[in-house]
């Protein structure tokens, strides 16, 4: 008897996806950007090694192998980054860093025609 | 037991995954992040995914040793709150995505046990290949068709261990 198909698997890595997404975008956090990519990564990885058992195709498990490997070093670079500026104390540059002045406060460009 | 074991998984690696994004402590969230890689890790062994279980297994521990060795800092943790400041756009975004969530989960919980019997998802109709993939087969691949993505990827994993220690080098 079937459990499983391979949607179980897919609709369980749109919801990661989806989660990953959500915390890319509405975050602000450096830390927290990465780790939502690192999760959308993951989602993907999942979806890759449940076709590949599914279809019964090595190459599924081969593009998650990948995705795993990119997603260490990307944890390794971000994590690495982080705690240089945790021990630093310098702010991390971000769009919206609270250290930078507001947009509104910062000098109009001067226009060079003039 | 198979399937219980899926549903676990599945609770622990969702619930874990939205914690971790939504935490601001940035240190919790990166416990509760290994926590869910955890689980995933544990999916992949449900799939007979061999390599991408040990990968993942060796994620997790990369997490562990990146926020142990910030842990350590002079300010003792990674810098939580940081830079949280919303603007009434990524408002607007995080209303969208929250609402796409929730139409995933209807979706998933009402229509999906509806459409699949009727043929509508196709990916329902797919059932697990009758022979599990041997590892042989896997690096076979990996070597033959696909050596030289790998090779990259290899080849990025050197530079961000590189990058990893000129970053943490004290005169940069």
């Amino acid at each position: 008897m079937q459990l499983f198909s391979v949607s179980h698997y897919f609709f369980l890595s749109v919801g990661l996806f989806l989660i990953g997404v959500a915390g890319a975008l509405l975050r602000r956090n450096p830390a927290v950007v990465a780790m939502s990519i690192a999760l959308m990564a993951t989602a993907a990885a999942i979806n890759f090694a449940a076709f590949s058992r599914f279809f019964g195709d090595p190459a599924g498990q081969d593009f998650s192998f990948m995705l795993t490997f990119v997603a260490i070093a990307e944890a390794l670079v971000f994590m690495a980054l982080l705690a240089k500026y945790a021990k630093t104390g310098a702010a991390v540059p971000t769009p919206q860093s609270p250290t930078a002045p507001p947009l509104e406060q910062q000098p109009a460009p001067t226009d060079s025609a003039e | 037991m198979e399937k219980a074991a899926f549903y676990l998984l599945t609770t622990i690696v969702l619930l874990c995954a939205a914690i971790a994004v939504t935490r601001r402590n940035v240190t919790h969230a990166a416990v509760i992040l290994g926590t869910a890689l955890f689980a995933v890790a544990g999916i992949f062994l449900l799939l007979h995914a061999t390599f991408p279980f040990i990968l993942q297994l060796i994620l997790v521990i990369a997490l562990a040793a990146a926020v142990w060795g910030s842990a350590g800092t002079e300010n003792n943790a990674l810098p939580a709150n940081l830079g949280e400041q919303r603007s009434s756009r990524a408002r607007l975004v995080g209303v969208v995505i929250t609402l796409l969530l929730v139409v995933h989960v209807v979706f998933t919980v009402y229509w999906g046990p509806r459409l699949a019997p009727r043929g509508l998802l196709l990916l329902a109709a797919a059932s697990p290949a009758a022979q599990t993939l041997k590892m042989a087969e896997v690096w076979r691949s990996l070597f033959q068709n696909y050596l030289l993505p790998s090779e990259i990827i290899v080849a990025l994993l050197l530079v961000a261990g590189v990058a990893r220690n000129a970053i943490h080098r004290k005169d940069i």
